[in-house]
């Protein structure tokens, strides 16, 4: 049951974190929050790492995920600042219908009618969230 | 750009970001790709203020708040990928996406006290039902 109390932490603490961005963003560059967020992210992972998984292999290379993440989170938080957390929020979570389709596309996973029904109501989710008054 | 095109544009990069995650989990231990990914947007983001000539200027507590949020995300995403290290993929993956598409809505409802109306309950549980769908 360790795998729960992980978890458990793992909720609380990334569901705070939009809550707090959202206070953040209405006065400082969502850009600026990021920086101090990375600065403050890395030694943390690092001894995460070190901790849990000492002496796993790295690639440079990976950095072009970073740049991405930037990007995606930028944007994100820019929606923050002037948009609703609890319509941008779930439209942000809902990345997982991109990467289905990616799945589906770029891999050959099957199609099945639970993934066409989830992928149908995480599309009306989309529009109904944005359309929001 | 409004605000729903910018979440739209972020979702898809997220989106497209996971996925290739995902293909180099087979390869890499995630909580290295996570390193790299912070540590790639660290060097992106002081390349853009370098170029903007944009200075990281904040008060204390905006700092605080920033380490906070810091802390918050990376440690949560730390333990998330040690949760799925432990446990099944497909009952972990799904609890996580529902918790923090729920939590964070409560939040602002209760304490932002952004407004409720049917449809964005509707979206919300459409969202879910999704979530649930693709994880599952």
């Amino acid at each position: 049951m360790l795998w729960l109390i992980y978890l458990i932490i793992a909720i609380i603490l990334m569901s705070f974190n939009p809550f707090i961005v959202k206070q953040l963003v209405k006065k400082v560059n969502p850009l600026i929050v990021m920086f101090f967020q990375f600065l403050i992210a890395i030694p943390l992972v690092l001894i995460y790492s070190l901790f849990f998984n000492p002496g796993s292999s790295n690639n440079p290379l990976l950095l072009i995920l970073g740049f991405v993440y930037a990007l995606s989170l930028g944007l994100y938080y820019s929606s923050l600042s002037s948009g609703f957390l609890s319509r941008a929020g779930p439209i942000f979570n809902l990345s997982l219908i991109v990467t289905a389709v990616l799945g589906l596309l770029f891999l050959g996973e099957t199609l099945t009618p639970q993934l066409v029904i989830g992928l149908v109501f995480g599309a009306f989710g989309v529009y109904l969230l944005g359309d929001s008054k | 750009m409004n605000w729903f095109n910018l979440v739209l544009s972020a979702m898809l990069l997220q989106g497209s970001l996971v996925f290739f995650v995902k293909l180099l989990t087979n390869y890499f231990n995630p909580l290295n790709l996570l390193l790299m990914q912070y540590v790639g947007s660290l060097i992106a983001l002081s390349c853009y203020f370098l170029v903007k000539r944009l200075k990281p200027l904040v008060t204390r507590r905006e700092l605080l708040l920033s380490f906070l949020s810091g802390f918050f995300v990376s440690t949560g995403l730390s333990f998330y990928y040690l949760a799925i290290n432990l446990g099944e993929v497909s009952r972990v993956a799904p609890l996580q996406s529902v918790g923090v598409t729920l939590i964070p809505t409560l939040l602002a409802f209760i304490f932002l006290k952004e407004k409720i109306n049917k449809r964005v309950i509707l979206g919300i549980a459409c969202s879910i039902l999704c979530i649930i769908l693709l994880s599952i």
